[in-house]
């Protein structure tokens, strides 16, 4: 019986390192890129245009809560447990591109990269979580797409998403 | 659903829309698995071109339920359908709007399209009339919105609603445009037709269309960015926006478009010999304590504006509606002085022929609080806004 036990016991510790290796070994990832528009008039961040439907990204500059600045949050995941690459870095390309169709000076513009910059990791949380932050310095009528990469890390994906701005009379 | 105007398949008429919409019920009809074959849909590809693929589709899903007894399931004639060819009102047809996935029972397409779209609810038009009676027009004018919107679902199934600052603009937000530097607008504070509560911009914004691969786009915005994404007007958006102009510019709604590319904006009245600016000066003469007109035009500059700066004698140049509007007017002391003396000669002279006292020349706080004054001129008028005329 005792025997029974120890051997019953072994089997789940046994599956409980594995299960842990396993949690250990989730590749690191970018989870999310948030963009928050700086309000020029209030000095405050708007809620996050990525996701939650707020896709609505017309005529940003004017207004109470015009903004032609956005603060972009990557959130790193790593996995519980696991430790940071001291070279893990993370990459945001910043790819202006579109026109503003509907104003009287509507013209096609070539795409444009308005930021390339890589960013060193600050300390995890203890689920693995990290967040990096990044400064785009004109965001007003053009859409922008967020590139966010990890760097240093192998097997690490990368996630794109895409901030529709634009501007009418 | 939407009816097709002719027949799609082998030898069908195969208009493009009618094709889109073919193709799209078959991708929302669930096919039964079969040995060597999971369940799935008839076809996956929406192009709006038939080919051999949707020819194909449209005979397996008249094998499976057009030519059979339901009940033996043994291959039957059925005189009311074609082989290999859908035709409006036909067997076939009736069976895939019978077969087609309940959630998209009420697709449609724009005639000469291929984005097939589900057709907006009752609610959601609702809730798009409920946002426009949150916004700021004039009473006139939003029925007219609310119109355009009743009218677009009627007829097309779309729940359009007003894109975010597409009502009444303050003359501030206006200034804001004009000087964000990316050539959005040439109106400066009180130019532009927004700033009377007259006009509006509409758009799409939860639009729910079907992309090639039968998948449907659930976060489309007003601008139709899922459908566009460099928003370079593909024709198939721009086919969406001249169905918007279309609609907001028939009688029923009695709107009027503004400018040609501003494809979102439909307005209270015909500008086609309405001169903004002019309408501006008569707009501030009549709201505030000045007079004012509009300026002789420059080629090449912005429209300037004259005024009496309260004196009640000659006007003045003192600077575009953008520089009034930042209390930067061309005003200058001379100006001011001026002014002053005409009011004064103006005045009737009391005991005789007595001389008049001299006037102190203008100085700096003079100008300044006078560049202040006109701003507060176009305060009054931009909160006056309702009372605006076209004419």
């Amino acid at each position: 019986m005792m025997l029974r036990f120890s051997a019953l016991s072994a089997f789940f510790i046994l599956c409980f390192c594995i299960v842990g290796s396993i949690r250990a070994q989730v590749p690191a990832r970018i989870a999310e890129i948030q963009a928050r528009a700086f309000e020029s008039r209030t000095g405050t961040f708007s809620e996050n245009l990525i996701g939650l439907g707020a896709r609505e990204l017309g005529n940003m500059p004017a207004g109470p809560n015009a903004s032609v600045s956005t603060f972009i949050i990557v959130k790193v995941q790593f996995g519980k447990g696991s430790p940071v690459p001291a070279a893990a870095k993370v990459r945001l390309v910043a790819t202006e591109s579109g026109s503003t169709p509907f104003s009287s000076k509507s013209k096609t513009q070539r795409k444009k990269i308005i930021l390339d910059t890589s960013s060193s990791l600050g300390p995890a949380d203890s689920d693995g979580t990290t967040y990096v932050g990044f400064w785009l310095e004109r965001t007003d009528c053009r859409t922008i797409v967020l590139n966010a990469s990890l760097r240093g890390v192998a097997g690490a994906t990368s996630m794109v998403e895409t901030l529709p701005f634009t501007c009418y009379e | 659903m939407q009816a097709i105007r002719n027949s799609v398949g082998d030898g069908g008429t195969n208009e493009r829309s009618d094709s889109a919409l073919v193709q799209a019920i078959l991708a929302k009809i669930t096919r039964a698995a079969a040995p060597g074959r999971p369940a799935g849909p008839y076809l996956t590809g929406i192009d709006g071109s038939v080919g051999n693929g949707t020819k194909n589709a449209i005979r397996d899903f008249q094998n499976e339920n057009v030519f059979v007894n339901e009940a033996t399931q043994q291959s039957v004639a059925n005189p009311l359908a074609t082989p290999g060819l859908v035709r409006p009102g036909d067997a076939t047809w009736l069976k895939m709007l019978e077969k087609v996935d309940t959630a998209f029972k009420e697709m449609r397409v724009l005639v000469g399209g291929k984005t097939v779209y589900v057709a907006a609810t009752e609610n959601q038009k609702q809730a798009k009339i409920n946002a426009v009676n949150g916004l700021t027009f004039t009473q006139v004018f939003r029925t007219r919105v609310i119109n355009c919107i009743t009218q677009m679902h009627t007829l097309h199934g779309i729940a359009i609603g007003v894109c975010p600052q597409g009502d009444r603009r303050t003359f501030q937000t206006q200034y804001d445009l004009l000087t964000s530097g990316r050539g959005v607008t040439n109106a400066g504070p009180g130019e532009s037709n927004h700033n009377f509560g007259m006009a509006a911009d509409l758009g799409f914004a939860g639009l729910r269309w079907l992309r090639e691969n039968g998948t449907v786009v659930e976060n489309e915005d007003a601008w139709l960015h899922q459908l566009d994404p460099t928003q370079r007007l593909v024709p198939e958006a721009l086919r969406f926006w001249e169905t918007l102009r279309t609609v907001g510019t028939s009688p029923a709604v009695g709107a009027f478009r503004g400018p040609l590319a501003d494809r979102p904006h439909l307005q209270n009245w015909n500008d086609a010999n309405v001169s903004m600016t002019r309408r501006l000066a008569v707009h501030l003469t009549n709201s505030g304590t000045m007079r004012w007109e509009r300026a002789a035009a420059v080629r090449g500059q912005r429209t300037r504006y004259s005024c009496d700066l309260g004196f009640g004698g000659a006007v003045f140049e003192v600077g575009t509606a953008a520089q009034i509007w930042n209390r930067e007017a061309t005003v200058t002391a001379a100006m001011i002085d001026q002014g002053r003396a005409a009011q004064a000669a103006a005045r009737p002279q009391q005991g005789g022929q007595q001389a008049r006292p001299a006037l102190a020349p203008a100085t700096q706080d003079d100008v300044r609080n006078m560049k202040i004054e006109l701003r507060r001129q176009f305060d009054l008028a931009d909160a006056n806004w309702e009372n605006w005329t076209a004419n």
